[in-house]
């Protein structure tokens, strides 16, 4: 008698197959289509695909048979636009002839997450480098550095060094974006609009203020519709390893002292920066500041300049060549002058040279490559492609004497500040500098909304960034 | 009288076989829940209990990070407050706004099945369109809503740039996506036994009487289960919230989630990010119990004394 087909054969059946099924769809695919290989022209290797995707893909450069992973957060157009034309330049071979190097945008995130994997990627740039160095995951280039025949330490502009050293060791070299950081740009057709001489531009924040109060408009309903200074936008906004502090130049204070590990929030000129905050902001009002740049941005580094209801802000010398390229219609009117000071420092210039630097993560089988790296973006042709492509300079100060601010409108006032500062700051390298950042912007808002006195704030972010700092095992 | 002891029977071969390839059938999802799941909520424990930034290996601290979160941590206490309010507020609210639009979604009107795909649209949405389109409606220089406002000559609404009304607007926003619970509310409401309305119209019930007195009780179990999903929801919201206010103004959204981001991802503080990671179970798995020793009061189960 024939055996009979059963619902649980039938079912037992149906199970192998899709469990094959899966298996088969999980196997290895076919290997992928070699990529062309890169003409002597172009330099440039795009992979094969076609297909379209949000995800961001690597550049890939060079030809070499030595693979170089790089990661940044320079934004869409920075891995394609310039390394695509800095793998064109005949010193890219004589650099990196040996490599091929993928260029990939990356988050944060993204990178720490893959370091905590175990599977990071050969460097990275403009990232919270501290972060790295302090626990220990990048490479020193000490060595690499000592041997080098193309620079030496005192090439680049000392003050940026700060960004890439750490307990006495080099981890990277002025990289890519570094120079000055701190200007007032100012947009002189809304100073002339609401009468004000533009060419008196203010020198304290007492004389900024004035200007302040006359600029800062409403309408009838009494919304904000111009702001005169915005103290918390641009370089107002918070606390950088990369890019120092604004109430630090201004003031003139230190506000972390590395070699102690040791805070210095709660001192006098950190109060009168927050006394200034809050006579700023009851000009403005602090709901109105929130609903301003919810409109024109979401939160602060937004558009609210380009769309002309900012008047006056702190930014860095990369803001020249960024107004050409995002509004050149206000070009004309932008002028750049030094930040402020307080009163009893009338006549101080302060500047601060900040920037990035190029970190090597551990694990990597090619450092010599990615410090190869560093030396041809500093070489003058690659900063040069680098500078017409991102607006980017270099920290190489032959470069700097000699280069023509006449291209880029605005860019003359910093380069003649690299002279005439009468006050040098650098960047100071806090290890939890994301939470004081963080605290600063809270306590600075209790004191805007009359929540906190500008002594109590001091005081307070003294204090939690201190626990802070032990709480995560950087003092005792 | 012979005493029978009990003895542990062995798996027949048969048995046994089925056995092993029922295991076999269930272990990619096994496997993924083993890697996935248990795993990391293993390692999440011992974290909690370690000083660890992701990038160096685990220092075991002991019950530090615990003490610090209640003892020393001042944002703490704000997080807690403001998670509070969302939830105790947010939560109810959300379900009585589902429960009345599935109501009205119930009754026999022309175009009903029109309207129950309008209401249950925005909970399709994904969250960062939600976000992005609310950013605009609620601006307060150039959003929708008030420019309607001033339109009408009123006063304009700072919805999320004034710290006690954000937290509200966000509700707001929460109760206009509350379609998932519409739909469950609806399934009940059609499984209310027809008798019931007709035997209270023949008392002489009212339609508020009918409501009150078999609508609601009848769909109590399932306003239950909405109300303990809408608080663990609650407890755990980080897009909108993040992508609206960033936790402003003022720390008035800043949430018990978004803190726990901030610790883990942008202070690198993953062990005392997973410590929070626990407390808020500790927190929600108390609040569940209290809901459901509190429900015997309120929820009628027609199946029988549970």
């Amino acid at each position: 008698m024939a055996k009979k087909f059963s619902r649980r054969d039938f079912l037992k059946g149906a199970s192998l197959a899709v469990a094959g099924g899966v298996l088969a769809a999980c196997g290895p695919t076919t290997a992928p289509t070699a990529a062309p290989e890169a003409t002597a022209t172009s330099g440039v290797v795009q992979p094969p695909t076609a297909v379209p995707t949000l995800v961001p893909t690597a550049v890939l450069v060079g030809t070499g048979t030595k693979e170089l992973n790089f990661w940044t957060q320079w934004g869409a157009g920075y891995p394609d636009k310039v390394w695509g034309e800095l793998a064109k330049l005949p010193e890219f071979k004589d650099y990196l002839g040996d490599y091929k190097l993928s260029v990939l945008n990356k988050s944060e995130d993204n990178l720490v997450t893959s370091l905590a994997a175990g599977v990071p990627p050969d460097c990275g740039a403009n990232y919270n480098y501290l972060d790295y160095m302090a626990r220990d995951v990048c490479l020193p280039i000490d060595d690499l550095f000592a041997a080098s025949k193309h620079f030496k330490k005192a090439d680049f502009l000392e003050p940026v060094w700060a960004v890439s050293t750490h307990k006495g060791k080099i981890y990277g070299m002025p990289f890519n974006e570094c120079f000055v950081r701190y200007g007032m740009m100012i947009n002189t057709k809304l100073v002339k609009d609401a009468g004000l001489d533009a060419d008196k531009v203010p020198e304290t924040w007492d004389e900024l203020l004035d200007w302040h109060k006359v600029l800062t408009k409403f309408d009838s309903a009494k919304n904000l519709k111009i702001v005169g200074f915005d103290p918390t936008d641009f370089m107002m906004d918070s606390v950088w390893s990369t890019d120092g502090w604004a109430p630090g130049v201004s003031w003139d204070f230190t506000y972390y002292d590395e070699a102690n590990a040791k805070f210095n929030l709660n001192n006098d000129q950190m109060i009168d920066c927050f006394t200034n905050h809050k006579k700023f902001m009851d000009v403005i009002g602090a709901d109105n500041l929130a609903g301003l740049h919810a409109a024109e941005g979401q939160g602060v580094w937004g558009p609210a300049f380009d769309a002309q209801v900012e008047t006056v802000v702190l930014q860095g010398y990369w803001a020249c060549g960024q107004e050409v390229v995002s509004k050149p219609e206000i070009v004309p009117f932008l002028k750049y002058t030094w930040i402020p000071v307080p009163a009893a420092r009338k006549g101080v210039k302060a500047q601060l040279a900040g920037g990035h630097t190029l970190l090597t993560f551990k694990g990597t089988k090619v450092p010599e490559g990615t410090y190869a790296m560093q030396e041809f973006c500093n070489t003058k042709v690659a900063s040069d492609v680098i500078f017409k492509l991102a607006g980017f300079l270099p920290a190489v100060k032959s470069y700097l004497d000699t280069f023509d601010t006449s291209t880029t409108p605005g860019l003359d006032f910093f380069f003649k500040s690299s002279k005439e500062a009468t006050e040098w700051h650098g960047p100071e390298q806090c290890p939890i500098v994301n939470f004081v950042g963080k605290t600063y912007i809270e306590v600075r808002e209790k004191v805007a909304r009359g929540q906190m006195t500008p002594q109590e704030a001091a005081k307070d972010l003294q204090d939690r960034c201190t626990e802070e700092l032990k709480n995560a095992g950087f003092s005792s | 009288m012979a005493v029978t002891t009990a003895k542990r029977q062995k798996m027949s071969r048969m048995e046994r076989r089925n056995f092993w390839l029922g295991l076999a059938f269930i272990s990619p999802w096994l496997i993924g829940f083993l890697l996935w799941t248990v795993f990391p909520l293993v390692s999440s424990i011992y974290y909690s209990f370690t000083r660890y930034d992701l990038l160096r290996p685990p220092v075991f601290i002991g019950l530090a990070n615990f003490v610090e979160i209640f003892t020393r941590d001042k944002t703490f206490g704000v997080v807690a407050s403001n998670t509070l309010y969302y939830v105790l507020i947010g939560g109810p609210l959300s379900v009585v706004a589902a429960f009345l639009l599935a109501s009205l979604l119930n009754l026999k009107i022309k175009g009903r099945s029109v309207f129950r795909a309008i209401f249950f649209f925005p909970a399709i949405v994904p969250a960062v369109v939600v976000a992005m389109i609310w950013s605009y409606l609620l601006n307060t220089q150039y959003g929708l809503v008030n420019g309607a406002l001033q339109a009408m000559g009123m006063q304009v609404i700072r919805f999320l740039s004034q710290p006690s009304l954000a937290k509200p607007s966000l509700i707001m926003i929460n109760m206009w996506a509350s379609g998932t619970a519409m739909v469950i509310f609806l399934a009940t409401l059609q499984d209310v036994p027809r008798e019931y309305y007709e035997a209270a119209t023949v008392d002489g019930a009212n339609a508020w009487h009918k409501f009150w007195n078999i609508t609601i009780p009848m769909s109590s179990p399932i306003i239950l289960y909405n109300l303990v999903m809408a608080f663990i929801w609650g407890f755990q919201d980080f897009t909108l919230p993040q992508l609206l206010t960033g936790g402003g103004p003022n720390q008035a959204t800043l949430f018990y989630s978004l803190y726990l981001y901030l610790n883990a991802f942008v202070y690198l503080r993953m062990g005392k990010a997973a410590a929070l990671a626990w407390i808020l179970f500790a927190i929600i798995v108390v609040f569940t119990l209290i809901t459901f020793r509190l429900s015997g009061r309120w929820v009628y189960y027609g199946g029988g004394d549970d």
